[in-house]
Parts: structure tokens; sequence; C-alpha cells
């Protein structure tokens, strides 16, 4: 067992403790190593004679011992094999799941954005109109001043839409690395 | 015939006796954690982590103080100093020690049946 082994696995058992005691005690036990790694002996021979953590917890908390998998699910699985299954497992969840839907979300803003392109561009196609046709339509006019006013409405709804989807993109991008790699958000 | 098992005897020996042999150790000079523990591992065989609570126990018992003390190399100290409360307590312990080894050996030193 060398210095982390140790201390992990003490810590670990002694978590019932009210947590300043529990530091200053743990500061003891890194001391313990540094001292003796400073005296030339390895990380394992210093464990060695610590003693086996879990005896030292129970020497510690003596009654108020409780065995940790009591209250507590061991710690996460941080082995690769643990990260290669939530890999996987994310893989197929967004192959079949999320980019499918994705891209519609994706899709669909886009078509909104293009109502919003058309109806702002309304009075240039009446320009456009008037220049191949050289007349101007009074209704087509009235059509395009009604246009633009609706896309003037939707500018900031389109806005905010693409603001949520660009976010929540990214929150899921974020969510998937950070269930492979193991670290947590709080 | 069952046999005791050696080992347990010597831990439970082993536990009350610490107590008595850190505090005389530091009411000598005092001492940080790691000097205590090889100190104490010349003498008795021991979980060395086991000093640790030991020496919690005396100092939330008022029976020894700490202070801690910056080395040019390493970590700092933490020295453990006798409290007079303590002196009183090891002195106690000095004496019912000595009269519990003297019972015992009363008891049964000049039995060699047993050796």
């Amino acid at each position: 067992m060398n210095k982390a082994e140790f201390m992990t696995l003490l810590e670990r058992h002694i978590v019932l403790m009210p947590v300043h005691e529990r530091n200053e005690l743990l500061q003891e036990y890194a001391a313990h190593f540094e001292f003796g790694r400073q005296n030339g002996k390895s990380e394992e021979a210093i464990a060695q004679e610590l003693g086996h953590p879990v005896e030292l917890a129970y020497e510690i908390l003596g009654d108020r011992y409780v065995d940790p998998q009591l209250y507590s699910p061991p710690p996460g699985p941080s082995s690769t094999g643990g990260r290669m299954g939530k890999a996987i497992g994310l893989f197929f969840l967004n192959i079949l799941l999320v980019i499918p839907m994705g891209a519609a979300l994706y899709s669909l803003g886009v078509a909104i954005t293009g109502i919003l392109v058309a109806c702002l561009s309304a009075p240039l196609i009446v320009v456009a109109d008037f220049v191949i046709h050289g007349q101007f339509v009074m209704y087509k006019i009235f059509l395009a001043l009604i246009m633009v006013g609706i896309g003037l409405f939707m500018v900031f709804g389109v806005k905010n839409m693409w603001k949520g989807i660009i976010h929540g993109t990214l929150r899921y991008i974020q969510w998937n690395m950070n269930t492979v790699t193991g670290s947590e958000r709080r | 015939m069952k046999r005791v098992n050696r080992v347990n005897v010597q831990v439970q020996f082993k536990k009350g006796v610490l107590e008595l042999c850190v505090l005389y150790l530091i009411h000598k000079q005092d001492k940080y954690g790691y000097e205590l523990a090889q100190q104490v591992s010349e003498h008795i065989e021991v979980a060395e982590g086991a000093l640790y609570p030991l020496l919690r126990r005396l100092v939330n018992d008022g029976y020894c103080s700490t202070y801690l003390q910056e080395s040019t190399e390493g970590p700092p100290r933490k020295y453990y100093q006798i409290t007079p409360m303590g002196e009183i307590y090891l002195k106690e312990m000095i004496t019912e020690w000595r009269r519990f080894v003297g019972s015992v050996t009363k008891l049964i030193g000049k039995d060699e049946t047993l050796e």
C-alpha cells in the first residue's frame, strides 16, 4: 500500500469524524509519511509500520466506528473499464436518440430563421417586382409591410431560440465529457 | 487444550501500556509524532499509526498540549507537551503500574513449570 492508498482508505473510514478533527488527524499521518520518507523509507514500508487503515479507523473512532459501506456507496468506477462502458452507453444514446433529435431541433431552427429572413426581405422582393414589371401593386406593398412587422416581431424570439439551442448543446457536450471522465459538476 | 492466541494477549497488554509509555516519553521531552513512533517502536512492537489516536485522546483529556514548529525541510512538526495535569496522571499511572507488575510477579514469579 502506498501513501495515497493509505490516506484514501483511512479518510474513507473516518469520514464520520468532525471535519476539523479529521483533517488534523489526516495531516498527522501525511506528515508521518513525509518524515519517514526523509529517513529514506519507502511509502510501502511506512504504511506497513503504521498498520492497516481500517484497524486504525476502528482505533480512532472506537464505538462510533461504522463501516463506510453502510452509509456510502463504494467510490465510483473510475476504472478504464467503467469509463469504456459509460462511453459506449453514451455513444448509443447519442447515435440513436440525441443526434436525430438534435438534428430535428436544428432543422426547425433553420426553418424558422428562414421564415424570418423571408419576412424581413419582403420589401426587397416588392422592389424587385417593380423593377421587373414596371408597376406598383398596392396589395403587394401592404402585404410586404405586414410581413416586415411580423419579422420584427419574430427577431427577439428567434434570437432567444438560438441562444437556447446553442447553450443546450454546449451543456449536453459538457455533460457527456464529465460522465466519461468521471468528474462531477456541483 | 485450548491455545491462547499470544498475539491477542500482547495487543491487549500493549494498548493499556502504550499510553503510559507515550506519556512518559513526552514527559522526558517534548516530541513530535514521528519521533515518538520511532522511540516507542524501539521498545514495543506496535502499529505506529495507533499512536495518533492515542495522542489525540491525551490532548482531549487535557494531559498534553500541542504546538507547531516549522522545520527547514519537510512539513511543520506538531510537538506534544505534557501538561501539569498530565504529570499528575503519569505519576498515578506509574505507581499503579509498579503495584500491578509487582502483584503479578509475586503471583506467578516463582512458578517455573510454565516457562
